[in-house]
């Protein structure tokens, strides 16, 4: 013991010393310049860019200090790249997942069909892109949850950009009764949207007729809204179209079967109860 | 009892206590002046449309309160507020109840009216509380798909590519729009895209508001340039005229050229 200790002499624990401030001071360095760079980004580059550069910065100027700081003590760098080399392909069987999400996060941050504050939705799961790492996608979903997606799996998944463009296209699955006049319940409905201020005039809403249902006559009206308002309207126009049809007459009916007996039978035979037979 | 104001905006004096109202096309703004706060009320009546606008001073407490309300709380309660008419803060879409077109070579004066905003603002630094239009406006989209464009507002008027000059309405500013077709092709006209934040907003002494001049070039090629011109709508002297409000983006003597389909439908 005392051997051992004999050996750490005062130029040793200078050197270590050394090295610590160098390792501080890269630190304090890094997150400045990480600041800096995406201070001066941030009205030149979107926010994935600004945040892409910052990290890049940073870690730019920490290797160089940690480089410093391990010469400080002593170290052979040559030796230890020497030796990061053999420990990669162990590090390298070793890390088969991270690896992949590491190769998968360079091909998200280069073919980029999200960034940074977009609304994105993959699988069942629909967030904000908080900030997209070396291994994971971050998001924040609408009740507020963090959720960390891998970078593999957004790689092997579909990803839906729901941000992407400017404008989205609401689809209405509407049914109404079969007693109804299709081209008095279009002309309803392309009222409503035109009544609409968040329902966009232009492109213009689509009405398809799908088909005779089993217990309606189905149709599909598709109103076309800046996406910011989307839930927005989703909501209003629902409403509104139950008024127009409301105060048009217009039926909208719930599943139902009719029962027959067949045409050899007599019809169902009905009691008709007054209130005085009730009592 | 109400106090009638012809001249409904510019700087106005207020007391607390006081209530005055706007009409203008079909807006119907409240405001009311209470002791440490402002209440600000209004909404779109589809019903009236006052193509006169009139500011009352009125004082009457029982006026139903409009759909929308905000309240602004002062410290020290100012004692001026100014109404300023404005232009869009987004491109009109103007639309033809019947499409129009243009013949090879040729050029052609379109009168169309557009929409008015009002904004509201008050202390030394013009502080702007309320910025709002005076018809209840409907988005749209103006491109040549449903990725590239520009969001706009669509201008529920439906006369409005008119060759002859516009009526009598105080609540609308008219534009004169030049379309020059330089190619050798028909050019159709469904609608037109009127840059409203790059045009500034003048007022005549009746009343009635224009804007600057804009010209529509289309070349032979597929771009059209679009200018704003030096000259004011309706060949109007800009010494007979008063600056009402400067345009929301201005773009100077700076002409935009863009596609055919991001200026003519």
């Amino acid at each position: 013991m005392n051997e051992w200790l004999s050996k750490i002499d005062a130029g040793l624990i200078g050197s270590i010393a050394e090295a610590v401030i160098y390792f501080v001071v890269g630190l304090i360095l890094a997150r400045m310049t990480s600041r800096g760079v995406r201070q001066w980004s941030k009205h030149r580059f979107d926010t994935h860019q600004q945040l892409l550069m910052g990290r890049i910065a940073a870690y730019l100027v920490l290797l160089v200090f940690v480089v410093m700081g391990l010469n400080a003590i002593g170290f052979n760098l040559g030796v230890l790249i020497g030796a990061a080399g053999i420990l990669s392909v162990a590090i390298g069987f070793a890390s088969q997942t991270s690896a992949s999400n590491i190769i998968s996060g360079l091909f998200l941050v280069a073919e980029r069909p999200f960034s940074v504050g977009d609304l994105i939705r993959v699988g069942t799961t629909t967030g904000e892109v908080l900030s997209i790492d070396l291994l994971s996608v971050k998001l924040r979903t609408f009740d507020n949850l963090f959720v960390r997606i891998p970078n593999e799996t957004l790689i092997k998944s579909e990803v839906t950009t729901l941000t992407r463009f400017p404008i989205r296209r609401i689809d209405l699955a509407i049914g109404v009764a079969y007693k109804e006049d299709i081209k008095k319940v279009r002309k309803v409905l392309e009222r409503v949207a035109q009544a609409n201020p968040l329902c966009l005039d232009e492109p213009k809403p689509i009405f398809v007729f799908l088909g005779f249902g089993e217990s309606s006559l189905d149709m599909q009206f598709s109103v076309w809204v800046k996406r910011e308002k989307f839930i927005d309207l989703k909501n209003s126009i629902h409403e509104e179209i139950k008024e127009a049809f409301d105060a048009e007459g217009i039926e909208i009916p719930f599943p139902h079967r009719s029962l027959y007996t067949g045409s050899v039978t007599e019809p169902f035979p009905i009691r008709v109860i007054t209130d005085a037979e009730q009592q | 009892m109400s106090e009638l104001y012809t001249k409904w905006w510019g700087n106005f004096a207020v007391a607390q206590g006081e209530q005055r109202t706007l009409r203008c096309a079909d807006l119907y703004l409240q405001l009311q002046f209470l002791p440490n706060q402002w209440l600000l009320g209004y909404e779109w009546q589809q019903d009236i449309n006052q193509f006169q606008p009139v500011l009352e001073t009125a004082f009457d407490d029982t006026a139903p309160a409009p759909e929308n309300e905000q309240r602004f709380v002062f410290a020290e309660l100012p004692s001026t507020l100014t109404l300023q008419p404005a232009l869009a803060d987004r491109p009109v879409v103007c639309r033809p109840v019947v499409s129009v077109s243009l013949l090879p070579f040729q050029e052609v004066t379109l009168f169309v009216c557009l929409p008015l905003w009002v904004k509201l603002k008050t202390g030394e630094s013009e502080q702007t509380l309320l910025d709002i239009p005076t018809v209840s406006v409907c988005d749209s989209w103006f491109g040549p798909n449903t990725r590239e464009g520009v969001i706009s507002y669509a201008s529920q008027v439906s006369e409005q590519l008119d060759v002859k000059p516009i009526s009598n309405n105080k609540a609308r500013a008219a534009i004169e729009v030049r379309i020059q077709n330089q190619s050798a092709q028909m050019l159709t006209l469904d609608k037109i895209s009127v840059p409203a934040p790059n045009l500034s907003l003048y007022a005549d002494g009746r009343g009635q508001f224009w804007t600057p001049r804009i010209t529509l070039v289309r070349r032979d090629n597929e771009d059209a340039i679009l200018s704003v011109d030096e000259v004011i709508s309706g060949g109007l002297q800009e010494s007979d005229l008063i600056l009402v409000c400067h345009a929301r983006e201005d773009i100077g003597r700076s002409k935009i050229t863009k596609a055919i389909s991001a200026l003519f439908g």
